[in-house]
């Protein structure tokens, strides 16, 4: 495989392995404070 | 063009870097309190919190401080009293239900897992089993409880919270299955002895 078409698959898997991570943080952060406010 | 096949070549091997540090963070950090706990061992630690509970001095019971001892959990936490609580740092209580001085129904409550906060105090709720040995030191004096129950129930039934006990109970109440924040474990205990 030719290191461009590597680096376009590389830039896509880092994108969404960057949103799981943000997504998890933010919806995991508070799990019981809402419930109390 | 061997040139930009290099270049290509080190910033793909970057991004790989990346990919790694990224799953490192997802995969790991929830099983933080595990790997601390493993290399801390857990069985020294859970000795030391009960020598606490069965000291026959009762010298916990002269801090000044509302304490929670849970020594199947490897907590020995303060007990926040506030209206604004933080379920990050803190165990708290309740304000609607009873404290321990009162009998009634005593609710804590604290937060198990986040990834801002992966060990929380409740982490290791799970753990607890009927029978297990629990205490709460309120206004300098130690209450022992022992544990008779530990369901899971839906985050929107408050009933587990609004349970109104004859005798004098405690309840800790917490996220739970981890991976679960739809749902509440909660953990019920019974008065044994006060000090």
């Amino acid at each position: 495989m030719n290191q461009q078409r590597k680096l376009v698959i590389l830039i896509i898997i880092a994108a969404v392995s960057l949103l799981i991570a943000l997504v998890l943080t933010a919806v995991a952060s508070n799990p019981l404070g809402s419930q109390f406010k | 063009m061997h040139d930009t096949d290099t270049r290509l070549a080190r910033i793909n091997l970057g991004l790989i870097c990346f990919i790694i540090v990224v799953w490192f963070y997802i995969v790991v950090t929830p099983l933080a309190a595990q790997i601390n706990i493993w290399v801390d061992g857990f069985a020294g630690q859970k000795d030391r919190l009960s020598r606490l509970l069965d000291d026959p001095k009762g010298s916990i019971s002269q801090s000044n401080v509302n304490r929670l001892i849970v020594p199947g959990m490897l907590l020995d936490s303060a007990i926040q009293n506030s209206d604004k609580p933080d379920l990050h740092e803190n165990v708290w209580h309740l304000p609607e239900s009873s404290t321990p001085n009162q009998g009634g129904n005593t609710v804590l409550v604290s937060d198990r897992f986040s990834y801002n906060n992966a060990y929380g105090n409740f982490y290791f709720l799970d753990k607890l089993k009927p029978g297990d040995k629990l205490g709460v030191v309120w206004r300098q004096k130690l209450y022992h409880y022992k544990v008779v129950d530990s369901k899971t129930y839906s985050a929107h039934q408050n009933d587990p919270l609004a349970k109104e006990s004859q005798q004098p109970s405690l309840t800790l109440y917490s996220a739970g299955p981890l991976w679960y924040q739809n749902k509440r474990l909660v953990v019920t205990a019974q008065l044994t002895d006060p000090q």
